[in-house]
């Protein structure tokens, strides 16, 4: 849909890339576990009393991938597993590298994998 | 003593049927005993004596000199009595059911007429399919049903029929003008609902006010209708739907930020298109929005201004302008204008002011990483996201169904959880043929 909000300045990088919001995963935080593997800490429960439900309102989906919601026009789906990590990654690096004017950035290729440089690997606990 | 019998009583009851007889007999006076005295004829080369007894005045195209009343009014406008000249008379020349004898005549807008009838502004066909596909009545949201055929008595029932009969039933051209309570009353009314304006023409002698036709549609006509569901007639203008407690509170009273139909907004950042000026006609077209005749069944299938139409660049605008004034089919958009310094710009339909149109960004815009989102997902901050949307049936109770404006078994209401503002969730489409190969992204809501 257009929501007819339409603004001339874009949204920002961390909008997209480090908001599980934007995502469809619900409020919540990343966290990374690993060079590249990433987890997900949601600030809202599942309440158990709203019929049923064994979902939080605010998800369309959750981290593997599975839709949990069912959209009202065929080929509208949330985010998959792939597309999801592919994202997320690169969240991970725009502490450092900030915009599409910076050479990481500029050089990004879908499936790059990050490079684990001395600030990612220091970011994730992989070293000290 | 019975109260019906006291003294107070039968005294007012005399004063109450003397008066009432009195104003009955005056009436009757009235429509019997006028006559027309004056015989006009139109431009248009009729004769009419209705303007013998009526002063209104209609805009400039439609004037009362021009076409008189029978025209558009139908009625017998050489019969010079009230009764006689009123039979067959319609208030309402614009109503759907009535069109094609009036608005839609040979010499006026025969094609306009015939076109209607198919949009979605008429059919709802996107609404009541997607609902039957959503509660599982229909394997898939394109089937044809339309609000023409569910006015028809007798038509068969379902659960998310009612539902769309009692709750959705007021926002399509069919739905008779003053038809419903309230602020409903100025929806519906075929061609009237949206080339209708204020009156901005003297009243005539007696202070009678005529409708005034426009082309010019205003704001708050579209509004009427699109403030709910996507709400995008509020976003657009910066209203938020706030919950329903009406804070933020004003001198210990509630907001009085109150739509008409009793819902509490508040002003947030608005779209950039209003704020410059726009309203919804300089982007939505003639053909988008009265249709081409052909049947849709989804909005995304009859819009045809996108973004890119205007931020394209100078080259596509030139190439739309050009089309434009070739004038050999209905064009895109008909508000292009050369403007100074070589430039290609939009006129405003409402403010008449030139808007240059810039390019989008080929850097940031189509970059090889973004190229697959749309505008809207970069360029739209934020989108009333509404949570936990259920609803309540109870069958043992009565509600108005909008459609045949009568009391049926079956009554619906609507609940949220919560409503929020805040940046659109993010999904992915797939190119019309269900192609994954380059799919889209796009916003998602919560329904």
């Amino acid at each position: 849909m257009d929501p007819h909000s339409t603004s001339s300045g874009a949204r920002q990088c961390l909008d997209c890339h480090a908001n599980p919001k934007t995502l469809g995963l619900g409020y919540g935080s990343f966290y990374q576990e690993g060079a590249n593997s990433w987890g997900f800490e949601p600030s809202c429960w599942v309440n158990k009393d709203l019929f049923g439900q064994k979902r939080r309102l605010d998800a369309f989906v959750d981290t593997e991938g599975n839709p949990l919601v069912h959209l009202g026009r065929p080929g509208l789906r949330p985010f998959n597993k792939r597309e999801l990590g592919r994202i997320v990654k690169v969240g991970f690096c725009l502490p450092c590298h900030k915009n599409m004017e910076d050479p990481v950035m500029k050089s990004w290729k879908k499936d790059t994998q990050p490079t684990p440089c001395t600030a990612y690997r220091k970011l994730t606990g992989m070293e000290d | 003593m019975c109260p019906l019998l006291s003294p107070l009583f039968l005294v007012v009851l005399l004063i109450f049927l003397t008066t009432t007889f009195h104003s009955a007999l005056a009436a009757v006076s009235i429509t019997t005993s006028k006559k027309a005295t004056k015989v006009t004829k139109t431009l248009s080369g009729r004769i009419e004596m209705c303007l013998s007894c009526h002063h209104e005045r209609p805009d400039k195209a439609h004037g009362r000199d021009v076409l008189g009343c029978s025209v558009c009014h139908l009625g017998n406008p050489l019969a010079g009595t009230p009764f006689e000249a009123h039979k067959g008379m319609i208030l309402n020349p614009g109503d759907l059911r009535v069109a094609q004898k009036t608005c839609g005549q040979e010499g006026c807008h025969v094609e306009q007429v015939k076109d209607i009838k198919n949009t979605l502004m008429s059919t709802n066909r996107g609404i009541i399919s997607t609902l039957r596909y959503y509660w599982g009545e229909t394997d898939d949201n394109n089937h044809a049903l339309t609000v023409e055929d569910l006015i028809k008595p007798d038509h068969p029932q379902s659960l998310a029929l009612d539902y769309f009969r009692k709750l959705c039933g007021t926002c399509h051209l069919w739905l008779p003008r003053n038809s419903m309570p309230g602020f409903i009353a100025e929806k519906g009314g075929g061609c009237t609902a949206c080339h209708n304006k204020k009156p901005k023409v003297a009243p005539g002698k007696k202070g009678e006010r005529h409708p005034y036709i426009t082309r010019d549609i205003p704001m708050e006509n579209c509004v009427r209708c699109h403030n709910r569901s996507g709400r995008i007639g509020l976003s657009y203008q910066g209203l938020y739907e706030s919950e329903g407690y009406g804070t933020p509170y004003e001198d210990g009273e509630l907001s009085a930020q109150e739509l008409p139909d009793g819902r509490f907004v508040q002003k947030i950042q608005p779209d950039i298109h209003y704020e410059k000026g726009l309203v919804c006609i300089d982007c939505h077209s003639q053909k988008e929005l009265m249709g081409d005749g052909r049947q849709r069944a989804h909005f995304y299938q009859q819009v045809e201004v996108r973004c890119t139409t205007c931020h394209g660049g100078q080259q596509t605008l030139k190439k739309l302008l050009a089309y434009q004034e070739s004038k050999k089919k209905f064009p895109m958009l008909n508000n292009l204008v050369a403007a100074p310094g070589g430039t290609i710009a939009l006129k405003g339909k409402h403010d008449g002011k030139l808007h240059p149109l810039k390019p989008f960004s080929e850097a940031k815009c189509r970059n090889q990483q973004h190229e697959n989102l749309s505008c809207q997902a970069c360029h739209s901050p934020w989108v009333p996201q509404c949570y936990g949307c259920h609803v309540r049936y109870q069958r043992g109770e009565k509600q108005l169904d909008k459609l045949s404006l009568k009391e049926t078994f079956g009554n619906w209401k609507e609940f949220r959880s919560y409503m929020r503002f805040e940046s659109p969730v993010l999904g992915v489409l797939k190119d019309e043929k269900g192609h994954e190969a380059s799919p889209e992204v796009v916003i998602l809501v919560p329904g």
